[in-house]
């Protein structure tokens, strides 16, 4: 008992420190991207671990504790949607017209090319909800039976993508709708994209913020529902 | 530091009761998400103040980083045990974002488009 309880200590505050230091480093630096905690903290702590006598199944009990914060994470989310409503309610059909069209091609086009490329069940169900911002895709996919792990290594790879090439493409497109392209990049890269939309201007950015959230919803209720639907058959 | 506490409570408190109906009803959806539905209903409706939450939502999405780092650890640590074909992932990963930007950017654009042939 006393071991598991100086295991979970251990872990959440070498975890803790070690994304403090992280945070600290990014702020320094004029929060270069390539620089997020994410990325820094990650690599600290996997050259760290080893030296605290930690392998991986200790760790992983000794951190379930966050799992618990993504949850409220979740919750939390209803404040930025309070505050967007108006602006939601004010576009309400160029939106959904937005969100459904993404967010359905995003879905039907992964089941499509992973049947295609015979991906398992595993990867699937972590690679469907990935279009949600971090936390919603992985409460969904764990409720597919997907892994923690893999959904958020297939959201940040996607997101990273098309932070990159999404600016590109919508350009060589001929896109140049505000909407459209706030929306675009808030859907295909989360808070990433809505990030880089602010840089457009402000109609973008809110967008592209507008996107991520009611994306998340469509995907929370909308993939389980269909599953729901797909075990009745 | 009690203040902070407080509003903690109350997301605690919405985020039980979301896990209480999915699992009452036998609801397809998380708990937390139908919680976060409940806390949207609450500022809206004016049961909850938008005050009482805020600060602890706020600072609590600025550092959502920090809660995907573990399991990220956990897969390089055990990477050795990860049985996927990267190519393939990486393929179907940037094959699906082109059409989700491009599937919104079209299908707003042509939506605008029709409404102003509409308006004039």
């Amino acid at each position: 008992m006393s071991i598991t309880f100086g295991n979970t200590l251990l872990s959440i505050v070498a975890t803790a420190l070690t994304y403090l230091f992280g945070l600290r480093i990014y702020r320094k630096s004029n929060q270069k991207s390539w620089l997020n905690p994410l990325y820094t903290v990650t690599l600290l702590l996997f050259l760290l671990l080893p030296f605290l006598h930690m392998d991986v199944k200790s760790y992983e009990k000794g951190s379930k504790i966050f799992s618990l914060l993504l949850q409220t994470g979740i919750v939390s989310l209803a404040i930025p949607i309070y505050k967007q409503f108006p602006l939601i309610r004010k576009n309400i059909k160029k939106i959904t017209v937005g969100i459904v069209s993404g967010g359905m091609a995003g879905i039907a086009s992964s089941v499509a090319f992973a049947f295609l490329l015979g991906l398992k069940g595993e990867v699937v169900a972590s690679l469907l909800p990935k279009t949600a911002t971090l936390p919603v895709a992985l409460s969904v996919s764990s409720s597919l039976g997907g892994t923690a792990p893999l959904t958020i290594l297939f959201v940040l790879i996607s997101a990273l993508f098309s932070l990159i090439v999404g600016p590109h493409v919508l350009d060589g497109c001929n896109i140049k709708s505000k909407t459209a392209r706030g929306l675009a990049m808030g859907i295909s890269a989360q808070a990433l994209g809505a990030n880089r939309s602010f840089q457009w201007g402000e109609e973008e950015g809110a967008m592209g913020s507008v996107g991520m959230t009611t994306t998340a919803i469509l995907v929370s209720v909308t993939i389980p529902m269909g599953m729901l639907f797909i075990a009745y058959l | 530091m009690l203040r902070f506490i407080g509003q903690f409570v109350i997301i605690l408190a919405t985020l039980a009761a979301g896990n209480a109906l999915s699992s009452f009803f036998h609801l397809p959806v998380p708990g937390s998400i139908l919680g976060m539905f409940l806390l949207f209903l609450g500022l809206l409706t004016g049961v909850v103040k938008l005050r009482w939450v805020e600060g602890v939502a706020n600072s609590h999405l600025r550092h959502m980083t920090l809660l995907f780092i573990p399991p990220v650890v956990g897969l390089f640590l055990n990477w050795g045990a990860v049985h996927i074909q990267l190519w393939k992932v990486l393929l179907v990963l940037s094959l699906s974002s082109l059409c989700i930007l491009l599937g919104t950017g079209y299908s707003v654009e042509l939506y605008e488009k029709r409404k102003r042939r509409r308006n004039e």
